[in-house]
């Protein structure tokens, strides 16, 4: 069989490998620690900006409507009488007309529909 | 249970001198032998989460020698085989730093000359000194393939090394 002597002797490993390897490990964490931050900020920043968009779009669509009633509202009405008064609204969608109803009695009050057309 | 920083440290130490010196009669070179078990802990280090302590061990050493062969398969490729004519003798003194470097370069020829199954099984014998049942679980072998395979390696290992003195 093979002598021991064959094989040759034990050999040592160079220096400072469990040192080397403790840095890396530490830098290793570090480097962790910063991209879990990095991480955490950027999905925050994501949720904040998200969040801003939602409100910023129903407020953006009230304004909208608002404009548009005050605009129907400012503008000329044409005046219909039919046993109470009505007036058409200027409506920007083609199959949609806004009707502001008045009764002839005051005791009624004023409800503003709308109605859709085919 | 996850691997904490003073197990994984103290497997560092436990098994360095036992991969070096066999994963150094793999690569033959010193420098790329120490950066390979660096990569092996570093990748067990990645994967503590996921690793059972109590297979620590025959894990580093299925890392190592995974990264060992990569290499080896890797400077075959692109034929940048090294031998370290620097070989990192624990005792160096002039006449074993030479009669040494000889030595190194017949086992060199010899385990270069044994297939790849029965050199990984004589590393981890003869140089890590693993028992044949951590051999097993390291190489996914059974322990009686590891016995045949071993006593088969030393005696081809031996003719070569004689066939080497006649030359």
């Amino acid at each position: 069989m093979i002598e021991p002597s064959d094989l040759g002797p034990k050999l040592k490993p160079p220096r400072g490998g469990l040192l080397r390897l403790q840095q890396a490990v530490r830098q290793r964490e570090v480097r962790r620690f910063h991209t879990r931050n990095w991480v955490a900020a950027g999905i925050s920043a994501c949720l904040v900006a998200l969040s801003v968009l939602i409100l910023s779009h129903g407020t953006i669509h009230q304004r909208q409507i608002d404009r548009a009633m005050q605009q129907a509202l400012t503008a000329p009405p044409q005046t219909h009488f039919d046993n109470g008064a009505y007036f058409v609204l200027p409506s920007h969608g083609r199959n949609v007309r806004i009707l502001l109803i008045g009764s002839l009695s005051p005791a009624q009050p004023l409800p503003a529909t709308e109605m859709t057309s085919d | 249970m996850a691997l904490g920083e003073s197990e994984f440290f103290a497997c560092y130490q436990r098994l360095e001198h036992s991969l070096f010196d066999a994963l150094y009669r793999m690569l033959w070179n010193q420098h790329d032998c120490q950066d390979l078990i660096h990569d092996a802990f570093l990748r067990i280090w990645q994967r503590r989460d996921r690793i059972d302590v109590g297979r620590l061990d025959a894990l580093v050493w299925i890392t190592a020698l995974n990264l060992a062969r990569n290499r080896l398969r890797w400077q075959r490729l692109w034929g940048t085989e090294t031998f370290d004519a620097d070989w990192p003798d624990s005792q160096p003194t002039p006449e074993t730093v030479v009669d040494g470097l000889t030595q190194q370069r017949r086992l060199h020829k010899a385990l270069r000359r044994l297939p790849v199954a029965m050199r990984e099984v004589v590393l981890l014998s003869e140089f890590a000194e693993l028992s044949q049942a951590d051999i097993a679980a390291v190489l996914r072998i059974p322990a009686g393939t590891v016995a045949s395979r071993r006593h088969h390696a030393l005696g081809r290992l031996r003719l070569l090394l004689t066939e080497d003195d006649h030359d």
